[in-house]
């Protein structure tokens, strides 16, 4: 199961600051000098984010 | 059975680039100091901890650091869209092939394995409100705001990246111009990708 979106606003003492193409970026309260850095799932191409991407078919015995 | 699937992101793919990255940051550690502090999870505060099953592998504990935001890519291969958006072809300099004036008549004649050379590719976000990357000039560079601040080493790899190819180009239309031109870092067998689409159309 792929993780598209980290989804963490509303945990306690974690701010969603920014989100990328590819991260989530989170403050936390308990240690300001820092930042939490997540990498999700999500595709991007050429600076787009990708919604879904069609595997080319493949050959099943 | 044929079946095309599709796929929602890429399962693991976020654990692999943070494993990339932790890969980078410690081989390079002691060359510049960088902004990691822990990509183990029970080293984090509570409240990280407290999702470990969701985070673990694909988070990394930074420093806050100002950020320049400057992407640099130094290629050993031309490939995809580089070969497309710079027709060029080759030159031998000092055992070194060199790119060239590879234009739609001749492209078909070099496969990317033999396209060898050093070049380094410098974008940023022009706009700060936009996440499209664009390559950098001489001239984008000094009209971009964030930027002008960055010291005067940057601005000399900006000016000598953008000079080459054009320069290279220049000598198949006009061996005397380009004599002119031909920047250092040529004749030392080292080629820096051209931005400057004038010479290159």
């Amino acid at each position: 199961m792929a993780l598209l979106i980290s989804d963490l606003q509303g945990a306690p003492g974690l701010n969603l600051l920014s989100q990328g193409k590819v991260r989530d970026i989170y403050s936390l309260e308990s240690d300001p000098d820092s930042l939490l850095f997540i990498a999700s799932d999500r595709i991007s191409a050429y600076d787009v984010i990708l919604k879904n991407v069609r595997t080319p078919p493949h050959n099943e015995q | 059975m044929n079946q095309s699937s599709v796929l929602q992101g890429i399962p693991g793919k976020g654990k692999l680039l943070t494993e990339v990255s932790l890969f980078w940051f410690n081989k390079l550690h002691d060359v510049i100091p960088n902004h990691f502090i822990t990509a183990d999870i029970d080293e984090m505060p509570e409240e990280v901890r407290s999702h470990k099953a969701k985070l673990e592998g694909r988070t990394m504990l930074v420093k806050k650091a100002n950020v320049i935001p400057l992407e640099a890519i130094v290629r050993g291969y031309i490939t995809g869209a580089f070969v497309t958006s710079h027709p060029a072809c080759f030159i031998s300099h000092n055992d070194l092939q060199v790119l060239h004036g590879l234009n739609t008549r001749n492209r078909g004649q070099y496969t990317e394995s033999q396209c060898l050379l050093g070049s380094l590719n410098l974008s940023s976000f022009l706009n700060l409100y936009s996440l499209h990357l664009q390559r950098l000039t001489r001239d984008n560079t000094m009209k971009t705001s964030h930027l002008s601040k960055v010291s005067p080493a940057f601005r000399f790899i900006v000016h000598h990246s953008n000079c080459c190819i054009s320069c290279i180009n220049c000598r198949e239309r006009n061996s005397r111009e380009s004599r002119l031109h031909i920047p250092p870092a040529i004749q030392h067998g080292v080629c820096l990708r051209s931005f400057e689409g004038n010479h290159i159309s």
